[in-house]
C-alpha cells in the first residue's frame, strides 16, 4: 500500500508550502523532502500504517501539521479506494494480500482510529456513506468470520450499542475486492434497520434468491402464507421460529423454549390444525422459513 | 464492585414489542444473581441493558449510586462474557486478554501483571503464547473470561457463557465460575435458560417470563416455595406434577379432592392455607420426589395413599422415574432405584402431604404460605 500512499503524498506535497519528509518504521525515507538538519519528527498513522513525519516545524506545529496531513491523505485515499471498490476508479494493487472485506455500520457516530490501532497492525478502514469499509489481512474465510465476530463484540463493548457487520468475503487478489465490497453492500441492504450482529453474504443464499424475485411473486406468497398464520399468537410464532432455528430438532427446540417435548408437540399440532402447515414436515418448514425470511428482509 | 439497581425498567422495541416490563430489582454488591427463563423471556435483553447494548425505554438503571441510562458501554465499568466467545484469530491468548487494557492506555507493566494474574486464576498460564486456533472450547471460554477479568470490572455480565460447551465441560466450568465469583468478590449477573445452572450457581435467582419477573429468591426458596404455577413448573426436573382438585372441610379437618380420591391435609399445612379457598377449585402441585412407593411410607401414612397404574419406568442409575396414570393424569415419581414397579403394574403410592403446593387456577398464584 506504500506505493499508493506515496503517490498521494507526492500530490499533496505539491500543494503544501511546508516542506516535509516521510520515513517508514525503520526510519528509511519513503518520501524525501528538503529539510534542515534540525527537523522535528513524530509518528503518524496513514491509512492504517505507521510512518514517521519529519518537518522544519516546532513540535507543537508539527503535531497540527501531522493531523492536517493525515486528514488529507486519508480523505484522498478513501476517495481512491471507494472509487476502485465501486468499479469507477483505478485499481489499487498494493493492498494487503490476501485480505477480507467487511462493512461495519453503527447507529451511533464514533471514532475508530485509536480502537483499531490497538487491534490490528495493518488494516485499512474508510468511511463510505453510512458504514465503514474494513480491509483486513486474513488467511481464509474462517479467520475473517472469527475476526468479524470478535470485532462485533469489542465494538459493542467499547464503542457503540448497535453494531451490524456485513462480511463481503475474501479477496485473494486486490482485483477481487470490488466483488467482496458489492457482496457486503448487498448484505447490508438485505438487513432490516434494527438488525445487529454479523451477517455473511456468502451464507445468505436464500435471502439473495428471495430478493431477486419479482415484487409481485413475493407479495403473492406473503399473502398466501400470511393469511394462514394470521390467527397465530406470539407464543405460536416464537415456537415456529425456535423449531426452525433448531433445524427441526424438536428435543432441542423444547429445551430452548423450556417446555416439555409433549407440550411442543401439542403446540405444533395446534399450529398445524390452525394453518394447515405442519413444520415437522420438510416442505411446510421450507414454506414457513421462506415466509419468515421474506418478512425479515428489508 | 458495585450494586445494580433496576427501577421500573421497561424495554419496548420499535413496533411495540414489549421485551421487559416494569423490571424492579436490587442486586447487592458481590452478589451472584442468575436471570433464568425460557427463550424470549427478556433475560438477555435485561443483561444487555445493564451492559449498555440496549437502550432503556423507560425507568432507571443504577450501577452503584450512578444512574447509567445514558452512559456508553465503555464507561460503565462492566465486562461482558458472551455466549459466542469470539477471539481475534491473529492475536495470541495474551494479546486477546490484553487488548481491552491496551485500548485504555494502561501501562505495559500493569497489563502484563493483570494478564498473568488472570491466567493464573483460570489455569491458562501455559496457553498465553498460543493462537485461538490451537485451543479447545473450554480453553477458549477461559480466555474469554480472562479478557473480562483483566479489566477488573465492577460487574461481570455473562450471557449463557457455557451453552456452547459439551455437557461434561459445562459441569466443570459451572463449578469453576462459582469458585471464580468467590475469589473475585465481584457482582455477577448471569443469564441462562438452564435451571441447573441457575440452581447451582446463583445466590439469588430471578425467574422471568414474557418480560416480567415471576419470582426473585434464593434457589432453595424458589424450589420449595414457588410463587406461581409457572415458577413451580419451570424450576425442577422432572417438573412438578399438577392436579386439579378442590378443597373441602369436615369438622376441623381439611381435604383436597382429586378425581375420585380425597386426601387429608396435615394440620401444619392447613394453617398456612388461605381459608377463603375452602370449597373452591385449586391446582395441587407435588414434586416427583414427594411421591412415594416405599412400603414404609405406605404403611405409615395410609391416609395419603392411593392406587395408580405404572405406564413407564425409567431407570436413571441413582434413581428411578415412574410415569404413573392416575385417573387420566400423568404423574412423575422419583423413587428409589430398588423399586419393584414394572410397566403395567397397579401400585400403591402416596403423596408427602407436608410438601404440598397449592395454586389459584385463575391467578396461578401460590395460595399456601
Amino acid at each position: 500500500m506504500q506505493k499508493t500512499i506515496i503517490e498521494i503524498l507526492s500530490e499533496i506535497k505539491k500543494q503544501l508550502k511546508t516542506p516535509f519528509a516521510i520515513l517508514d518504521k525503520k526510519e528509511r525515507y519513503v518520501l524525501i523532502g528538503e529539510l534542515k538538519e534540525k527537523q522535528s519528527r513524530c509518528t503518524v498513522n496513514l491509512c492504517g500504517s505507521k510512518y514517521v513525519l519529519a518537518a522544519d516545524l516546532a513540535p507543537e506545529q508539527l503535531s497540527d501539521f501531522s493531523l492536517l496531513l493525515k486528514e488529507l491523505i486519508n480523505r484522498k485515499f478513501s476517495e481512491k479506494l471507494i472509487a476502485f471498490l465501486e468499479g469507477k476508479g483505478n485499481a489499487i494493487e498494493d493492498l494487503p494480500n490476501p485480505c477480507g472485506l467487511i462493512l461495519v455500520k453503527s447507529s451511533d457516530s464514533f471514532k475508530l482510529e485509536n480502537f483499531l490501532e490497538s487491534l490490528f497492525e495493518e488494516m485499512l478502514f474508510v468511511k463510505a456513506d453510512d458504514a465503514f469499509i474494513f480491509i483486513i489481512p486474513v488467511g481464509d474465510l474462517d479467520e475473517l468470520k472469527e475476526t468479524s465476530f470478535a470485532l462485533y463484540q469489542s465494538l459493542s463493548e467499547e464503542i457503540s450499542s448497535r453494531i451490524l457487520i456485513c462480511i463481503g468475503g475474501l479477496a485473494k487478489e486486490p482485483t477481487e475486492l470490488p466483488v467482496a465490497y458489492m457482496n457486503a453492500v448487498k448484505a447490508l441492504q438485505f438487513a432490516s434497520p434494527f438488525k445487529v450482529g454479523v451477517l455473511n453474504y456468502t451464507e445468505m443464499a436464500l435471502e439473495k434468491l428471495l430478493a431477486s424475485l419479482p415484487q409481485e411473486s413475493r407479495h403473492e406468497f406473503n399473502i398466501e402464507i400470511g393469511r394462514r398464520i394470521r390467527g397465530l399468537d406470539k407464543e405460536a410464532l416464537k415456537t415456529i421460529r425456535t423449531v426452525l432455528d433448531c433445524n427441526l430438532n424438536l428435543a432441542e427446540a423444547a429445551r430452548k423454549l423450556y417446555i416439555h417435548r409433549n407440550t411442543l408437540m401439542y403446540r405444533l399440532d395446534k399450529i398445524s390444525s390452525q394453518t394447515g402447515l405442519d413444520i415437522r414436515k420438510f416442505k411446510d418448514a421450507v414454506k414457513m422459513e421462506i415466509f419468515l425470511t421474506l418478512n425479515e428482509l428489508r | 464492585m458495585a450494586s445494580v439497581t433496576f427501577k421500573n425498567v421497561n424495554k419496548i422495541y420499535p413496533g411495540g414489542v414489549k421485551a421487559v416490563i416494569d423490571f424492579n430489582l436490587e442486586i447487592a454488591d458481590k452478589e451472584f444473581v442468575v436471570l433464568v427463563g425460557p427463550s424470549g423471556c427478556g433475560k438477555s435483553t435485561t443483561l444487555r441493558m445493564v451492559a449498555g447494548l440496549e437502550e432503556i425505554t423507560s425507568g432507571e438503571l443504577y450501577i452503584g449510586d450512578r444512574l447509567v441510562n445514558d452512559v456508553p458501554p465503555k464507561d460503565r465499568d462492566i465486562a461482558m462474557v458472551f455466549q459466542n466467545y469470539a477471539l481475534y484469530p491473529h492475536m495470541t491468548v495474551y494479546e486477546n486478554m490484553a487488548f481491552g487494557l491496551k485500548l485504555r492506555k494502561v501501562p505495559k507493566a500493569e497489563i502484563d501483571r493483570k494478564v498473568r494474574e488472570a491466567a493464573k486464576i483460570l489455569g491458562i498460564e501455559e496457553l498465553l503464547n498460543r493462537k485461538p486456533k490451537a485451543l479447545s472450547g473450554g480453553q477458549r471460554q477461559r480466555v474469554a473470561l480472562g479478557r473480562a477479568i483483566v479489566r477488573e470490572p465492577k460487574v461481570f455480565l455473562m450471557d449463557e457463557p457455557l451453552s456452547n460447551l459439551d455437557a461434561k465441560l459445562r459441569v466443570q466450568m459451572r463449578t469453576e465460575l462459582s469458585k471464580l465469583h468467590k475469589r473475585l468478590e465481584t457482582t455477577f449477573i448471569y443469564v441462562t435458560h438452564d435451571q441447573t445452572e441457575a440452581m447451582t450457581m446463583g445466590d439469588r435467582i430471578v425467574v422471568m417470563k414474557d418480560g416480567v419477573i415471576q419470582q426473585v429468591d434464593t434457589p432453595r426458596r424458589i424450589y420449595d416455595h414457588p410463587a406461581n404455577l409457572f415458577v413451580a413448573g419451570f424450576i425442577g426436573s422432572p417438573q412438578m406434577n399438577f392436579l386439579k382438585g378442590y378443597l373441602s372441610s369436615e369438622g376441623d379437618k381439611l381435604y383436597i379432592n382429586l378425581a375420585q380420591t380425597k386426601l387429608p391435609i396435615p394440620d401444619g399445612v392447613k394453617n398456612k392455607i388461605d381459608p377463603s379457598y375452602i370449597g373452591k377449585e385449586v391446582i395441587m402441585g407435588i414434586r416427583p420426589e414427594d411421591i412415594h412407593d416405599e412400603p414404609a411410607f405406605v404403611d405409615y401414612f395410609p391416609e395419603y395413599c392411593f392406587d395408580a397404574n405404572v405406564d413407564v419406568v425409567e431407570l436413571m442409575g441413582s434413581e428411578t422415574y415412574l410415569y404413573l396414570n392416575f385417573y387420566n393424569n400423568t404423574l412423575t415419581a422419583r423413587v428409589d432405584p430398588r423399586s419393584n414397579a414394572r410397566p403395567g403394574d397397579k401400585i400403591r403410592i402416596g403423596f408427602d402431604m407436608n410438601k404440598l403446593h397449592l395454586f389459584d387456577p385463575v391467578t396461578t398464584k401460590r395460595i399456601i404460605e
